[in-house]
């Protein structure tokens, strides 16, 4: 009997310590998230109707900044061509994910040379940057120009893909679609690896080709992944800056902005933090755009999951 | 076991997480306080920007110099004298400084193109007015700090807590280095190839033909001085240009990387065509605007005048037809846009001043280099003249350094002056002004420990005698925003560009495109060099690509941009963005 007693004894003791232990090891990101999440965006919220007095201090409860940035948004290029930018953005990327999916169906054929294309498309993704801003910078406004200058002689001679006024968007694209890639490829790559080989097999068996391989085993299998990617694009549908501060720092322009990159611009640029309730204001009018636009995405890719319609 | 073994990692894993978030929110990283702590001085922490002017002027002189000085000076009880730490930061600049520097252990702190309110408004900054208005007497001077500032800085640092007449100001900052922006040109290819007016009536074509011989009057019209035979008028100015592209030489050359660069540089021409007074009252928003606001200009560019007027924050949007502007415009237009019979740009490199790699250092190295590698290499062109900023000699210093054992090309021997800027007509003949680009800040930390605080603040007093300015000109190649001359030491061994720079900033008018009007201070952007304007169906903010993008469909870009300020700053746009600060 004190057998019994003293076993569960020590057992009440271990699940008090294991509490005690998940409790502090969870204390610090619930801070964390309370704090950076919960505190951040309430602020943010709060601030989009406040406005900052002249000697620095706070008033709450005014309109004045959506005032400002509807009015904004009739005569402001910046903003309104940023709304065309960033959608343009968006459709593209959603464009050139078949070339991710199918650059990953490829590596997971391991067809030839596919570890070194899988080395080669993930490299931008692992090196910082600013090293691959400044390697591309390179070769749009410096080797390719050289290269055309040298070889071709045009008169007037080239400038660099970053400066010609006709070449900038092509090319910011261009370079946003090529950097995207290398996650894409890993991501849709171990879906890919998680497909039971049986079911590839049986498929073969049956004689199907490599197209309807692809496109009635391979990509409903990991039309999850697509689908997971599709909707987290269109989370940042209207903060995407399309890497133009990293190119131009905060003098892109204005024909070219998207609606993330003259946010943030605007942020870093306010020099007296006047304008901090005005982008709190942008912030929140994001997100009432895009927070049904995601629902209703995540909802319709739900529904026509392949595997789940089974 | 499997249970012990994910329990010992989740324990190690939240160890990780908290000693980076305690890492996080400890002291700054000092990485050049290599000396060990003297615990018997009193420690002084001194943070500085890490950039263009580094460190050594600070760490090898200034601090040396205030220990020796101090080496018997009790700041804190039980201890006697001081040691001075040093630490260069990349957190010392840009808007967030005042908020930083919270969480800094530095106690005096060098920043830059900080916003000085954010210190006001964030509290962090302690209140310097009794060592700035005491004279420095026990250096040996009778001057106090603030005699030494100017009246346009000292209104400024002094009015940022709403004080109006000179005895209320208060200070939490002091100004580092003047910023202002221009053409550097070299001094010995000028030299060497006679690029100089010649006095009237004598010369070849208008330039001299020696050294010796008589020059123009330069850009103030007077004789015997500094600019003596440098371009006085926008006219002169191209006519120099195109002797230069004749001899084969690129006359002049700006980053195309930064592209705000061009935009101060448009500030400094437009400010230097109406003079000091004018051109304050864009930043100050108070006072009559003389002749100067433009009415209309007609096909041939001559222009009709409005009435003077007198500027209030209510329509602080009139001084975007201030014609300075138009000028500058102008004078942009013609460098952007004159080409030869193939397309190419003539008086600059085009690919060179729009190009998005190298940024501006590497710019600076191509200008200093190019004359000597100019004369191994026939497809390398000497480069005349460089717009840039008159803190860009020290940041150039690598380049110097690579060169140094090439005779003549070391940091003291050569010799880059700086111009003044040609003016539109001989009409506008005068003093030049220049215009600082941006603001710069010394503060002494609010969170400084009691034990630190007297020598922080003597330190910051020390650091203003004639001496210490002195030396950092002489060492940093900058020039401080005060009233000083070199020591004679100094002057026998302080580089070309100091001389001249810091001869410049004594001997002109300087504005400061900020003010202590609130509506300026708090929305710095749409003031310091912004050139915000609707033309062509599209909105332009830098003024070089615009002048560029409008060339390609308008005969009259300088004018279409000139007017698409006052397009882009409406009445309505104006009340609109600055609701807050207007009376109505």
């Amino acid at each position: 009997m004190n057998g019994v007693t003293n076993k569960k004894s020590s057992r009440r003791v271990r699940e008090r310590n294991n509490l005690i232990f998940y409790c502090l090891m969870l204390a610090f990101p619930i801070a964390q998230f309370c704090i950076f999440y919960i505190f951040v965006n309430f602020n943010a919220i709060l601030l989009a109707f406040q406005k900052y007095n002249p000697d620095g201090t706070l008033t709450f409860g005014t309109l004045d900044n959506f005032r400002r940035l509807f009015a904004d948004m009739k005569g402001l290029q910046q903003l309104r061509d940023g709304w065309g930018n960033s959608l343009l953005v968006y459709v593209i990327s959603i464009l050139s994910s078949p070339i991710g999916i199918i650059f990953s169906y490829y590596i997971y054929k391991k067809r030839f040379a596919s570890n070194f294309f899988k080395v080669v498309l993930f490299a931008p993704s692992v090196i910082s940057s600013v090293v691959i801003v400044t390697m591309f910078q390179m070769m749009a406004d410096s080797f390719i120009p050289n290269l055309i200058n040298e070889w071709f002689h045009p008169q007037p001679q080239m400038l660099g893909l970053l400066t010609m006024e006709e070449t900038i968007f092509p090319t910011i694209i261009f370079y946003g679609i090529w950097i995207g890639q290398g996650t894409s490829i890993l991501m849709y790559l171990g879906a890919m690896g998680n497909i039971n080989d049986s079911v590839i097999e049986a498929a073969q068996i049956d004689g199907i080709t490599p197209m309807k391989e692809f496109l009635f085993v391979v990509f409903p299998q990991i039309f999850p992944t697509f689908s997971v990617f599709f909707v987290s694009s269109l989370t940042t549908l209207l903060t995407n800056q399309m890497n133009l501060y990293t190119f131009y720092g905060a003098n892109a322009k204005p024909q070219y902005n998207t609606i993330g990159y003259y946010m943030y611009v605007k942020l870093i640029r306010s020099s007296g933090i006047a304008d901090y309730p005005y982008v709190a204001a942008l912030g929140l009018l994001i997100t009432v755009i895009t927070l049904p636009v995601v629902l209703i995405a995540r909802w319709a890719m739900n529904k026509i999951n392949p595997m789940e319609a089974k | 076991m499997k249970k012990q073994l994910f329990k010992t990692m989740a324990l190690a894993l939240c160890l990780t997480a908290g000693m980076s978030a305690f890492a996080s929110c400890g002291a700054v990283e000092r990485p050049d306080s290599q000396e060990e702590v003297d615990v018997t001085k009193t420690q002084l922490n001194v943070g500085v920007w890490e950039g263009g002017f580094r460190y050594n002027w600070l760490k090898e002189d200034w601090a040396k110099e205030f220990e020796r000085l101090h080496a018997e000076t009790v700041f804190e009880e039980g201890k006697k004298g001081v040691q001075v730490n040093v630490t260069p930061s990349k957190n010392y600049a840009l808007e967030n400084v005042p908020t930083v520097i919270k969480g800094s252990t530095d106690h005096v702190i060098i920043s830059e193109q900080t916003n000085t309110f954010g210190f006001v408004r964030e509290n962090s900054a302690l209140d310097i007015t009794d060592i700035l208005t005491t004279p420095l007497t026990e250096y040996g001077e009778t001057r106090s700090i603030v005699d030494k500032m100017r009246e346009t800085d000292r209104a400024f640092y002094g009015g940022l807590k709403g004080a109006t007449s000179e005895a209320d100001y208060q200070y939490v900052a002091l100004p580092w280095y003047a910023s202002f922006f221009g053409i550097n040109y070299d001094v010995e290819l000028f030299e060497d190839n006679n690029y100089y007016f010649a006095a009237e009536g004598t010369g070849v074509n208008g330039f001299v033909t020696s050294l010796d011989a008589p020059k123009s009057n330069g850009p103030d019209g007077k004789p015997n001085t500094s600019d003596d035979g440098l371009p006085a008028t926008f006219d002169d100015f191209f006519k120099l240009c195109d002797k230069m592209v004749q001899d084969g030489v690129t006359p002049m050359v700006w980053t195309g990387a930064v592209k705000d660069y061009m935009n101060y540089f448009t500030a400094s021409l437009a400010n230097d065509v109406v003079g000091f007074e004018q051109a304050q009252l864009n930043y100050t928003l108070d006072g009559t605007v003389a002749d100067t606001l433009v009415e209309s200009i007609d096909a041939n560019g001559n222009i009709t005048y409005m009435d003077p007027v007198a500027i209030t924050n209510e329509n602080g949007y009139l001084m975007q037809k201030q014609e300075g502007r138009y000028y500058a415009f102008k004078f942009l237009e013609k460098l952007l846009t004159t080409r030869d019979e193939k397309g190419n740009t003539v008086y600059i490199n085009e690919a060179d001043c729009t190009s998005t790699t190298g940024g501006h250092m590497a710019v600076q190295t191509k200008f200093l280099e190019s004359r000597n590698k100019s004369q191994d290499n026939p497809n390398v062109k000497p480069i005349a003249m460089l717009a840039e900023g008159s803190w860009w000699y020290n940041e150039a210093k690598p380049t110097f350094d690579s060169n140094a054992s090439i005779p003549g090309m070391g940091m003291n021997e050569r010799r880059i002056g700086f111009m003044p800027m040609p003016k539109p007509t001989a009409d506008y003949a005068g003093e030049a002004t220049y215009t600082n680009t941006w603001i710069t800040n010394i503060v002494i930390n609010a969170n400084t420990p009691a034990s630190s605080l007297a020598a922080a603040k003597q330190f910051v007093r020390f650091i203003h005698t004639d001496w210490a300015l002195s030396r950092f000109t002489t060492v940093a190649n900058g020039i401080r925003p005060f009233d000083y001359q070199l020591t004679e030491e100094d002057a026998a061994n302080a580089s070309y560009f100091a001389k001249q720079a810091l001869d410049i900033y004594q001997n002109s008018d300087i504005v400061n495109p900020w003010s202590s009007n609130p509506l300026v201070y708090n929305n710095l952007a749409s003031f310091v060099g912004n050139y915000d304007s609707k033309a062509g169906g599209s909105t332009h903010t830098t003024v070089v690509e615009g002048l560029a993008s409008l060339a390609k469909t308008s005969a009259t870009p300088a004018l279409d941009y000139f007017n698409g300020l006052s397009a882009y700053w409406t009445e309505s746009n104006w009340n609109t963005t600055f609701a807050t600060y207007l009376e109505n």
